[in-house]
């Protein structure tokens, strides 16, 4: 059955269902499991590295338009934005923002 | 490692809590995220999708790599079994998380529906910011400061999205990516909040394996990152208390 046969609002309610699915297990999950026992702290470790993969997969191998910047310009404005949080006191505003800034700066003025 | 204990000592009473999540929703996040739906929503445009379906789709699917698989899949005229498939494998990762944050607020947050609310509003923000804040106050208080981060985050995507299905062909180049790589930094940013060793250990390890494995195996790479790191990290110092 190809995806374009049903309608898209029908598609869009599937692709919800599938995603819940696994939240709502996991929050099932939640509720029979000791969070102070072993099993938890592995599962919170595979959480982290799941997310923190997922970010740095973003940063290092971008899918879309970012694609095409140099990994150079993102890994060097991920850089300043971490040298700035922790030069200024932790400030995450401030940090997104240099970074942000570094990357867009990057891309007007570097010839790429 | 404080995950799912009461956070001891002190910290924020709930009101000061909710507060300081109202203006963390407000700052950061709410761009972050409305940068990232905008990016959403202009794809949806391009798929055929209605500017209702792609709202839909953030409130109800919420989680950005299952709906650009959907969009762009359903768009390449792919078989309706494989599209919800791929969604599905894009969100396996919210199983283990779900667990973990919801785990965490267990004990204030007791009644099934709110927890099954509390998992559907997370997100890689909202994770780990819900997380953070489970690590420096009260478990009463990171839930008062949750809901408000959560609520903003998927408040601020849905507009963003209808944002991307109508402005974003208009943008600048240079503004639309630096909106796209906002998130890139934001998102690394929440991990330079954490102090524990071993969650530390955890994020590095994933942070180094996600690129090649992901290279290696497309499908597969971010699960096969959070079950090899992880285990990794765990066995390195996650065994003893």
């Amino acid at each position: 059955m190809s995806g374009t046969a049903i309608t898209p609002l029908a598609l869009v309610l599937l692709a919800a269902s599938v995603t819940f699915l696994w939240r709502a297990l996991g929050a099932l999950l939640a509720s029979k499991i000791d969070t102070e026992g072993a099993l938890f702290r592995w599962i919170a470790c595979v959480s982290y590295a799941t997310v923190a993969g997922l970010i740095s997969r973003m940063a290092v191998l971008p899918t879309g338009d970012l694609a095409e910047t140099p990994l150079v310009l993102r890994l060097g404005a991920v850089a300043i934005g971490f040298a700035v949080y922790f030069l200024a006191r932790r400030n995450l505003l401030l940090a997104a923002a240099a970074g942000a800034a570094s990357f867009a700066g990057g891309l007007a003025f570097l010839p790429l | 490692m404080k995950v799912g204990t009461e956070a001891s000592g002190p910290g924020p009473d709930r009101r000061a809590a909710f507060n300081e999540g109202v203006r963390h929703g407000l700052a950061v996040p709410s761009i972050v995220v409305f940068s990232t739906m905008l990016g959403f929503g202009s794809m949806a445009h391009a798929t055929g999708f209605s500017a209702f379906e792609a709202f839909l789709s953030t409130l109800l699917v919420w989680a950005m790599p299952g709906q650009v698989a959907m969009a762009d899949l359903s768009a390449s005229g792919a078989d309706l079994f494989v599209i919800l498939l791929a969604v599905s494998m894009a969100s396996v990762r919210f199983f283990p998380m779900a667990t973990i944050l919801v785990g965490t607020f267990r004990s204030a947050t007791p009644d099934l529906p709110r927890q099954l609310l509390i998992a559907h509003l997370m997100s890689a923000s909202t994770w780990p910011m819900g997380m953070a804040a489970s690590q420096r106050m009260p478990v009463a208080s990171a839930m008062a400061y949750y809901w408000p981060v959560a609520t903003l985050c998927i408040t601020f995507g849905c507009i963003g999205t209808l944002a991307g299905y109508w402005l974003s062909a208009d943008m600048p180049e240079i503004a639309r990516l630096t909106l796209v790589f906002l998130n890139v930094v934001f998102l690394s940013l929440l991990f330079a909040q954490n102090r524990d060793r071993l969650v530390i250990l955890a994020v590095a390890t994933g942070a180094v394996l996600g690129p090649p494995l992901h290279a290696l195996e497309p499908n597969y790479g971010v699960l096969l990152t959070g079950v090899i790191g992880g285990t990794f990290a765990y066995a390195l110092l996650g065994r003893r208390r």
